[in-house]
């Protein structure tokens, strides 16, 4: 591929991520709706939403509450676009984890007591995830041999080597989605919606855009899973990759109801951990046994 | 070759020296800050000109003899000076554990002069040739103790102002700054050792100047802990001796551990240096130092001290590459300390302790990057070292602001800060972003860090990356304490304290030099950091601009997005609504109880000093074993 092409190609890609997010989040409620015998919004009901705070009226608290959410919403673009880009897994990670800290410091800098207390919570949602998260893309690229994307899109088989290490990240996508059991900082019977709360109008349209690129960044991870020389297969496998963890989730999040933020943390740290650090003493112990 | 790099180095020891002196008979307090930022301009401008040398002749490492210098036609005995002080400073620390009746003080100093007399006694006027060793190692110490040190004893003439016994408190802490500078200079492993037990002392008189029951007890503890250290150090010093005759520390490590114990004398000094860095398991003495006053806090943390640990674990890391598990032993304390302190961090609500466990946590990765010893690693550990200093020394003097005019050191109680003290909430806000946040310069040595870590150290991996998600935790809350006001805090009637300029300056200059390093982090690897890379290693890791240029990128967006986001964004009395409460009208505290005490202190540390001591001891065996086999 040429390189104009290729870039031409990236820049369609980061430009149509977040619709295409906002659509999968469509079909996620339409499931949902489903599930619970009812019909569902549109498939671009989330899109909508979207368009229409843009155009409210501007509402705010304070002026660093918008630069914060400002702020989220560039580091998660910048990690989504390194992403895209092929550059470094690790610089990918970081610039995310940065996102999601100024998205609670912009939720603390309003004087607001649901503000603060989902933004204590996102504070544990982080703390949660991050370790499982990084300890997954660490083993992707040692597994890999390379923490470039770039470079990763050329190995074939992660989805084979390292299965544990996608059901992990499947915990991680649920707290990401804000789905149960781990919806706790978003919780809307009881704290309304925990760090978006104090937001309104074009500014929640902000923090929305900013989560769109945080799924797409983590999808954009599962699809690392699966990469074949045939262009048609490897992308139809990819999609089916994203789908398989969007479904899962739904089951899980129809299925259960909130859990405590404590068992939030101790499940996810001690599952997801367990699970990608036994994934990678299998593999290890295979390949030193001349099996793989 | 020339002298001038030579002579930079002496002034730097020997300034510190004569000016620590002149700081004591300087009574008044314009003399005080005559003498003390004479100091500043002069160190500031020694180790500047110290690089520049290095830098315009090209070389990676100059070496000068010392042994005797000459000054018009008089001749300085500088060996024979250096232990004979040595004797005095060893029999000093005798007379304090005697007066405080400490008998373990007493023995510790004993320890250490048992042996320094035998190695006296059987070689009485040995030369070592070199005795001053300067590469690029010592110049990113010089540098940073020089400047960092000196903007942190200049914002002391402030914060010590009304205090009677300034003047003492001032020499101790120049001269502080001289026995840094004078360890990372010596080649002579004997030079060195007297350096690092100068430091002990200045450290001791340091904490316990406030004179209360506290401070006494603290900076006891501080010095048994550090002596017994230099315990284990003495015992080091002799092990060389006894096994290869040299006392110059370059001839050891090009020795390539050839003797049959060669191992044993790494591993203590790497003992010494968990303790003078605070490494879990011997952490408790920076702890309690935190009683001493906060420019005390801020040199200790930042630019002396617990970085002089560090220093010699970064100075003998080709030595701890002989040993596989010593390699992993070593990696294993930095990484238990790095995850203990952030987990005891995230439940403390008093700054400086927050700060303190930040400290041992972010010198756990040094540790941790010296047991991985890969060029990428080591690398790591250079950068981390540097930013560290700048942003340690940044939080710590902001705090210290804090204490003064709003005179608490509970992070809780910093809520509405910015609007308060909008300049120091500003440079506490700058202080965590370069210590935790992409894309300052901390962010490159995390990412080196987590990339040398992947080199085959997965029990390492784990700790760092819960570790690491902690971190974020702790430095989260404390920025939305700062951040949290109402839109009161908008308007221009808002009340807002006075700073002293003295605090402008010193806060804003480290600011700068925040911002600065991390706008140069290219820079900064390519002319610090990769010439001694390069010494050590075959391959320089990060050469190429294209792995920095998302830093600098990343950068200038963040700059623009709050400077945009700034211009863009005009409050207007009519857009500003009211925090919700879901329909009720009522009075709130906002309290981060979250995360207070779910677990106990004692519990935690208990667990990992466990962890730590076990590595220790593991270490100390495998000294033994490495000899005996």
């Amino acid at each position: 591929m040429d390189w104009w092409v290729l870039l031409l190609v990236q820049i369609a890609v980061i430009i149509a991520a977040p619709f295409a997010v906002a659509i999968l989040l469509g079909i996620d409620r339409i499931i949902t709706a489903r599930m619970q015998n009812r019909v569902g919004p549109p498939v671009s009901q989330v899109l909508y939403d979207f368009f229409k705070l843009v155009g409210k009226e501007p509402m705010l608290l304070n002026r660093p509450q918008v630069i914060f959410a400002m702020l989220y919403l560039t580091f998660t673009i910048i990690a989504f676009v390194l992403f895209v880009f092929g550059l470094d897994l690790i610089i990918i990670f970081f610039a995310g984890a940065a996102g999601s800290v100024f998205l609670v410091v912009g939720a603390f800098s309003v004087r607001s007591p649901y503000s603060h207390m989902g933004a204590n919570r996102e504070l544990l949602q982080i703390t949660a995830y991050e370790p499982v998260l990084l300890l997954a893309l660490l083993i992707i690229g040692i597994q890999g041999g390379s923490f470039v994307v770039a470079d990763l899109y050329r190995v074939g088989d992660l989805i084979f080597t390292l299965p544990l290490v996608f059901v992990a990240l499947i915990v991680v996508l649920v707290i990401k989605m804000q789905k149960s059991p781990y919806d706790v900082a978003t919780a809307h019977q009881e704290i309304v919606s925990g760090p978006f709360v104090e937001y309104s109008g074009p500014y929640l349209a902000i923090t929305k855009l900013g989560h769109w690129f945080e799924l797409a960044l983590l999808f954009g991870i599962f699809t690392l899973f699966f990469n074949s020389d045939n262009l048609l297969i490897s992308a139809a496998v990819k999609v089916l990759l994203v789908l398989v963890a969007l479904i899962v989730v739904q089951i899980i999040d129809n299925a259960t109801a909130r859990l405590t933020r404590e068992r939030m943390l101790k499940f996810t740290a001690t599952f997801g951990i367990i699970a990608i650090v036994a994934n990678y003493a299998i593999v290890s112990i295979l390949r030193n046994a001349g099996v793989i | 070759m020339t002298m001038n790099a030579g002579l930079s180095a002496l002034l730097l020891v020997l300034v510190p020296v004569i000016m620590g002196m002149a700081s004591l008979a300087a009574r008044r307090i314009s003399l005080q800050r005559i003498v003390v930022g004479l100091m500043a301009a002069v160190m500031v401008f020694l180790s500047l000109a110290l690089f520049w040398d290095m830098y315009s002749t090209g070389a990676s490492r100059m070496t000068f003899e010392a042994d005797e210098i000459e000054i018009n036609v008089v001749i300085i005995p500088v060996a024979l000076l250096i232990t004979a002080l040595d004797f005095a400073l060893m029999l000093y620390f005798v007379y304090i554990g005697v007066r405080w009746r400490n008998a373990i003080v007493v023995a510790f100093a004993v320890l250490q002069i048992i042996p320094l007399s035998l190695i006296e006694y059987a070689e009485f006027g040995h030369t070592v040739s070199p005795s001053i060793v300067i590469d690029y190692l010592s110049v990113i110490m010089a540098l940073v103790i020089s400047i960092v040190g000196s903007i942190i004893i200049v914002y002391s003439l402030k914060y010590m102002e009304s205090d009677d016994r300034q003047a003492r408190f001032h020499s101790i802490m120049i001269l502080f700054l001289g026995a840094m500078n004078g360890a990372v200079f010596s080649n002579n492993i004997l030079w060195l050792f007297f350096f690092w037990e100068v430091t002990t002392l200045c450290c001791f008189l340091l904490i316990g100047h406030e004179r209360t029951k506290e401070a006494n007890e603290s900076a006891l503890r501080a010095l048994i802990y550090t002596l017994g250290g230099g315990v284990a150090f003495a015992f080091a010093i002799v092990m060389i001796w006894l096994q290869m005759d040299t006392m110059s520390l370059q001839e050891v490590l090009d020795s390539g551990g050839t003797a049959a114990w060669a191992i044993a004398p790494v591993a203590l000094m790497a003992l010494a240096a968990f303790t003078k860095s605070a490494q879990v398991p011997f952490q408790s003495w920076l702890l309690g130092a935190m009683v001493a006053p906060t420019p005390v806090s801020a040199l200790l943390h930042s630019s002396t001290m617990v970085k002089l640990g560090v220093y010699l674990l970064l100075r003998i890391s080709p030595a701890i590459a002989w040993e596989t598990s010593l390699m992993w032993l070593v990696a294993s304390v930095g990484a238990i300390s790095f995850l203990a302190t952030s987990i005891l961090a995230v439940m403390q609500t008093n700054a400086k302790r927050v700060l303190a466990y930040s400290t041992i946590g972010n010198l756990g990765l040094i540790v941790m990057c010296v047991g991985i010893n890969t060029s990428f690693a080591i690398s790591a550990a250079l950068v981390l070292l540097i930013f560290h200093a700048v942003s340690k020394a940044l939080l710590f003097m902001t705090v210290g602001v804090v204490k003064h005019e709003a005179h608490t050191l509970n992070i809780e109680d910093m809520e509405n800060l910015r609007c308060r003290l909008p300049f120091v909430a500003g440079a506490m806000l700058i202080g965590i972003f370069t210590i935790m946040l992409p894309p300052f310069g901390m962010f490159a040595a995390k990412w080196l860090i987590v990339e040398a870590a992947s080199a085959g150290f997965p029990v390492v991996l784990i700790l760092l990356a819960i570790g690491s998600a902690v971190t974020a935790l702790y430095y989260a809350k404390w920025m939305g304490r700062i951040m949290s006001v109402g839109a009161t805090c908008e308007l221009p009637d808002a009340v807002r304290s006075k700073l002293s300029g003295i605090y402008k300056l010193t806060l804003g200059a480290l600011v700068a030099c925040a911002v600065a390093l991390s706008l140069l982090v290219f820079q900064t690897v390519q002319y610090l950091v990769n010439p001694y890379i390069a010494l050590l290693f075959d391959e320089v890791p990060i050469g190429e601009f294209d792995v920095l240029l998302p830093l600098i990128v990343m950068l200038a967006i963040f700059g623009g997005v709050i400077l945009l986001t700034m211009k863009l964004v005009k409050i207007r009395p009519e857009i500003v609504s009211s925090a919700y409460l879901c329909g009720e009208n009522f009075d709130y505290s906002l309290a981060g109880a979250y995360f207070d005490k779910r677990v106990p202190d004692a519990g935690v540390t208990y667990i990992f000093n466990f962890a730590a001591t076990v590595v220790v001891l593991a270490m100390l065996m495998v000294a033994f074993l490495t000899g005996v086999m």
